[in-house]
């Protein structure tokens, strides 16, 4: 699993015109995009088994935005229904708890030029959203 | 229709819903729009690269090249009115008289259609008569076949009670069966020796009769019974009333301004929006008027019908023995689309019309002859053998169409392909897939829409219970370990109930059968968790 995310690693790093920042630890990396405006967008990319699932997934999240309140929550889970790619996962490891965008893809069935686009549009709309709520460019 | 009318050219599907919504009576009256939206132009694309399949003047490239350029639709009303006729006539029946009851009773009327009830309003499809007695106006009169006595005589024997006998006709004797009526016959010496049975004379005494006659077999002393009174002498007059029920058709269409095709063909390939019936008595026009927001232009076709209908050219409505009895007007509707396309640089129109989504065109696109239809036949059959095909649709994405087992945006036939993999139950919806899981009883709706860059976008969507608040961080904190979608909340715009809604969204172009129906099989059993987890608990 982890020669795949050094797989993923390279083929990143050789990626021309995207300007984006690469840092692997084992078996999971952290994806810096630079975007418009001077701005960037982290996305963490990890492996995930789910044995009962018969699935392996290319993990991808970014952070959006913070869950302050019900409110937050209640949009979030609003917007998810219009995604068009990815969607809002509310992280509770944190405090105060986090809004990622995230988005699986199956490991067997990867497709490179997927991949890209997806990681991409993440990020897009991580950073469009952390705009919005925060104004800041903290992620 | 005119000269230039667009007719239809054989081609039909099943329904597409998305192409053929239900119309309402409002639909009706809509203006032609043009759209641009993406769906639509996948949708009907793929439409025409069915169509083209049976098409042999079309390039065989066509499913490939084929693009479309403008699509624009505009309802078509239809109405079809039905006249109900009755025709009436009056016989006398007549039976033996056994001294059974008499209704002497006179009839209340001479109308023939007030005599007997009648239903006002059958439209049988093919014409049919019943026969039913009247009460009253019954008699008793003597026999005219046997002059009332019952019998008559016998025509056998013409009232003699014999007939000469069949054997001897009438001679009392018949030739001798040794001699064969010579007299004589050759003995055991050889020589001739007078016959010993009849004594040289040639003939016997007849044994069949005495004095030439027989009895005769047909009758009793020369009478037989009468047939038609049964030997009563007397006779039992009723009437009976003849009744022949058929319809007339008459139809008529309206179109805010000129109709392309010929709609012949699409009275009996619409919907039904509106039927009433009105029975007799029928006037002029039904007691009843048309509803309120029935398009005036067709109203008008309407009562035009019901003119020509009642009036019967040049027949009065009603004549002693036939008059119409109800009347029915049925209005249906459909869309008609007007779809302009290209093929090697040149631009073509054809319609689409109808339930069954009916393709209308203006003659052949390119002239061919007999041995070049038989080469590109030939072509597409080697193609299909060797799996050459000729753009992305399925191989048998026509039929799939036209048996109505795949959506029309679903050109790869990817769904029913991941369903079957997966044992599921597919029904084609109006924008997709119904799939029925058996182990969770969650239905998964499969549905199209495009992008920002017109890609068509495959949705899935199980619906999980309804949307409590409490359970809303939970909810949202799922998100984090399911492996495909995630959990939304959506209102209904009808009733303005939340649900929870377990949604996923991937890019058609890339979904392969295999990968979709592990997506598909993985969120089935996510979905029972997550109800289990969020809207049950």
């Amino acid at each position: 699993m982890a020669r795949l995310i050094q797989d993923l690693a390279k083929i990143l790093k050789s990626a021309h015109g995207v300007p984006m920042h690469v840092d692997v630890h084992d078996a999971e990396m952290l994806v810096t995009l630079e975007l418009p405006n001077n701005r960037s967008q982290g996305v963490k990319i990890t492996l995930r088994d789910i044995p009962e699932r018969s699935v392996s997934l290319v993990c991808m999240r970014s952070r959006a935005s913070v869950a302050r309140d019900h409110r937050s929550v209640r949009l979030a889970l609003e917007a998810n229904g219009g995604f068009r790619i990815g969607g809002l996962a509310l992280d509770t490891s944190t405090v105060p708890p986090m809004i990622d965008v995230v988005y699986n893809l199956d490991a067997d069935e990867l497709n490179l030029a997927e991949f890209l686009r997806v990681l991409s549009q993440i990020a897009i709309y991580a950073d469009a959203i952390e705009r919005r709520n925060l104004g800041s460019d903290e992620f | 229709m005119t000269q230039d009318s667009y007719r239809a050219d054989g081609f039909h599907t099943a329904r597409i819903e998305v192409l053929q919504p239900s119309l309402s009576m409002s639909d009706l009256v809509e203006d032609q729009m043009v759209t641009e939206d993406p769906y639509y132009f996948a949708c009907l694309t793929n439409l025409l690269r069915t169509w083209s399949q049976s098409r042999h003047d079309l390039p065989t490239d066509f499913a490939e090249e084929v693009d479309l350029l403008r699509v624009t639709r505009q309802p078509l009303a239809l109405a079809s009115l039905e006249i109900q006729h009755l025709e009436r006539k009056v016989s006398n029946v007549y039976e033996p008289y056994r001294g059974q009851t008499i209704d002497e009773s006179d009839w209340p009327t001479e109308d023939l259609f007030k005599l007997l009830d009648f239903e006002s309003t059958l439209f049988p499809t093919e014409a049919f008569e019943v026969r039913d007695p009247i009460p009253g106006r019954q008699s008793i009169e003597n026999c005219d076949l046997c002059s009332g006595n019952g019998f008559t005589n016998c025509f056998t024997c013409e009232g003699a009670g014999q007939v000469v006998c069949p054997t001897c006709e009438g001679a009392r004797e018949v030739a001798c069966s040794q001699c064969s009526g010579a007299g004589m016959h050759f003995g055991v010496s050889g020589r001739m020796v007078q016959c010993r049975t009849c004594y040289g004379r040639g003939v016997r005494k007849c044994k069949a009769c005495t004095k030439g006659v027989v009895r005769c077999v047909e009758c009793v002393d020369g009478q037989i019974m009468c047939d038609k009174c049964q030997r009563q002498g007397k006779l039992k007059k009723s009437w009976m009333m003849h009744s022949r029920i058929f319809t007339k058709n008459y139809q008529a269409f309206w179109m805010s301004g000129i109709c392309p095709v010929d709609v012949e063909i699409l009275h009996a390939d619409s919907d039904d929006i509106f039927c009433q019936a009105w029975a007799s008595p029928l006037e002029f026009y039904p007691s009843t008027p048309l509803p309120q927001d029935v398009p005036s232009g067709l109203g008008a076709e309407i009562r035009k019908l019901l003119h020509q209908g009642l009036e019967s050219g040049d027949q009065p409505i009603a004549t002693s023995s036939r008059k119409p009895t109800g009347a029915r007007v049925r209005i249906g509707g459909t869309y008609v689309y007007q779809v302009d396309f290209s093929f090697h640089e040149q631009e073509r129109r054809i319609y689409v019309a109808g339930s069954s989504n009916r393709v209308f065109t203006l003659g052949a696109f390119e002239k061919r002859s007999v041995a070049k239809k038989l080469a590109r036949a030939g072509l597409r059959l080697l193609n299909k053998m060797i799996g050459i095909e000729s753009s992305d649709l399925a191989p048998d994405f026509d039929k799939a169409i036209r048996g109505g087992n795949t959506h029309v945006a679903d050109s790869r036939c990817l769904v029913p392909e991941a369903a079957k993999i997966i044992g599921m139950l597919i029904t084609v919806t109006e924008d997709g897939y119904r799939l029925d899981h058996f182990n969770e009883g969650i239905a998964c709706d499969v549905t199209f829409s495009t992008d920002a860059h017109n890609e068509l976008i495959l949705c899935l969507k199980h619906v999980l219970g309804p949307a409590n608040r409490q359970r809303y961080a939970q909810a949202l904190s799922s998100c984090s370990r399911v492996p495909f979608g995630r959990v939304a909340v959506n209102q209904d715009k009808k009733t303005g109930d939340t649900y929870f809604e377990y949604v996923e969204r991937r890019l058609y172009k890339l979904t392969k059968p295999q990968h979709l129906a592990h997506i598909l099989k993985a969120m089935s059993q996510e979905a029972g968790d997550l109800r289990r987890e969020i809207v049950m608990s």
